[in-house]
């Protein structure tokens, strides 16, 4: 029996900040993102992905006492030492047999969590699992990630039954490569020049790795109808599908962090969502991540169910909106504090 | 060492994902979990997962509040469709748009000082979001 999606959620935070304010305060013009979401002063990625995770139950028709695995990906975990998943999973209310698993270290966690969940559904293991990624990144103010940096989360309900749309297939690619790194001793993470990430990170990994899964499950390009990547630039999204094959038209639905910013391991998973808000069966979808030198991709094909549970719920999370000024958005991410 | 872990750890259930009780006598719904059912006098309950939805009774708009905490900021009484009532704090809304009887949906977020407590525990709970369409 095959796998695949049965229901899937997002959360995007209510309020948003206009790159050009960001850009006002620095002198420094910069055009992509148009906007990026602002985490409310009380969110971090438990809550976040609480909701995502809510939203993508709901969508599956499935209990939450139904669930048997979590695998949350999130490299912004509240928490060094203390498990995210067993928090989330207390908030859901899952099962206490039910199987709990973190995923770091990258923003290709929620992709290896994606792998993970699969692979235990295959074995035959578990019936449902669910697949959380949320991140609230903070940007180092004036570099080009205070412009892209955002928070949000995506959520999949997977299983075997009922099914939205099945998963194909899935390849990676992997080389040692650092352009994001944090360590212990600094809070907000280090990156490359973004043409070393682009020329060098991005386009080869997803490039290597989307070719990979063309050739594992004999498709090419335009077996494709729709693409979702991860968004860590809209730039770089842009600059890998030239040596693909892949048309701007397909990743256009997916586009999301022009709107959003980019919101690290969810990212992938809004732009899936907001491509399976629309895809109609049969319309095959190329998902790919990337985190650090790795990428990873899925081949996932929309069923005829998918019509009978049609939602629109990332548009209807983008437009509902407020926004708020750079100060703000320092002063609610403890960059700007009082002096007293 | 850390003292302040044990109380939320208990209270998990409630404030985690809305675990109240229903009094077999009187069947009025009480949040958080109580040993004796504040109507009657009964100590007879059954758990019930309360509604993620509810509407403000009562409100007011601090303008002070401890260290760290973001002001000013609505602090509520809502009831939930089951008939319980729960305190806590209305959160993504600009504290004036909060009005009575106004429909809300109950979050889990961050709570306490800036949500971290007691050197860096940092403690969830429920707090109100008014429903937007």
């Amino acid at each position: 029996m095959v796998s695949g999606i049965v229901g899937y959620g997002v959360y995007i935070p209510w309020c948003r900040i206009k790159v050009a304010d960001i850009a006002k305060a620095w002198e420094v013009p910069f055009e992509f993102p148009i906007e990026k979401t602002v985490p409310f002063y009380d969110e971090d990625s438990i809550t976040m992905a609480v909701e995502a995770s809510l939203n993508a139950i709901r969508h599956a028709g499935v209990e939450p006492t139904k669930i048997d695995a979590i695998f949350f990906g999130t490299t912004t975990n509240p928490y060094l030492e203390k498990q995210g998943s067993s928090t989330l999973a207390s908030m859901i209310g899952t099962r206490n047999d039910a199987m709990l698993a973190d995923f770091a270290n990258s923003a290709r966690c929620s992709t290896v969590a994606l792998s993970a969940c699969l692979d235990a559904l295959n074995s035959g293991r578990i019936n449902y699992g669910l697949v959380v990624g949320a991140d609230m990144l903070i940007g180092r103010p004036g570099e080009a990630t205070d412009y892209l940096s955002s928070s949000g989360a995506g959520a999949l309900v997977l299983g075997k039954e009922e099914l939205i749309a099945e998963i194909e297939g899935s390849s990676s690619y992997a080389t040692d490569f650092t352009d994001t790194w944090r360590s212990e001793d600094i809070r907000l993470p280090m990156t490359t020049h973004p043409r070393f990430s682009r020329d060098y990170g991005y386009t080869p990994h997803v490039t290597s790795a989307v070719k990979g899964l063309m050739e594992k499950i004999g498709k090419g390009p335009d077996d494709f109808k729709f693409a979702a990547f991860s968004q860590p630039d809209p730039g770089y999204v842009m600059h890998a599908i030239r040596g693909i094959g892949i048309s701007p038209d397909k990743v256009a639905q997916g586009m999301v962090s022009q709107f959003i910013g980019n919101p690290g391991s969810a990212s992938v998973l809004i732009a899936l969502a907001a491509i399976l808000d629309k895809a109609k069966s049969g319309e095959r979808i190329l998902m790919a991540s990337y985190g650090e030198g790795v990428s990873d991709t899925f081949s996932i094909l929309p069923l005829g169910k998918i019509e009978e549970k049609r939602q629109n719920v990332v548009e209807d999370y983008i437009e509902r909106k407020k926004y708020v000024d750079y100060a703000t958005y320092l002063r609610w991410n403890r960059l700007l504090e009082r002096v007293r | 060492m850390s003292t302040a872990m044990p109380d939320f750890w208990r209270w998990a259930p409630s404030v985690h994902r809305l675990v109240g009780v229903k009094c077999k006598r009187c069947d009025k719904v009480t949040w958080p979990t109580v040993e004796m059912c504040p109507y009657c006098g009964s100590t007879e309950f059954e758990k019930v997962q309360l509604s993620r939805k509810g509407k403000i009774i009562t409100y007011s708009i601090p303008h002070m509040m401890p260290r760290g905490d973001v002001t000013p900021t609505a602090f509520a009484i809502v009831e939930t469709e089951d008939g319980a009532r729960l305190a806590g704090y209305a959160t993504d809304c600009d504290p004036y748009e909060i009005k009575c009887d106004m429909p809300v949906e109950i979050v889990i977020r961050r709570i306490g000082i800036s949500g971290v407590l007691d050197e860096g525990l940092i403690v969830y709970g429920p707090k109100f979001r008014p429903i937007r369409k």
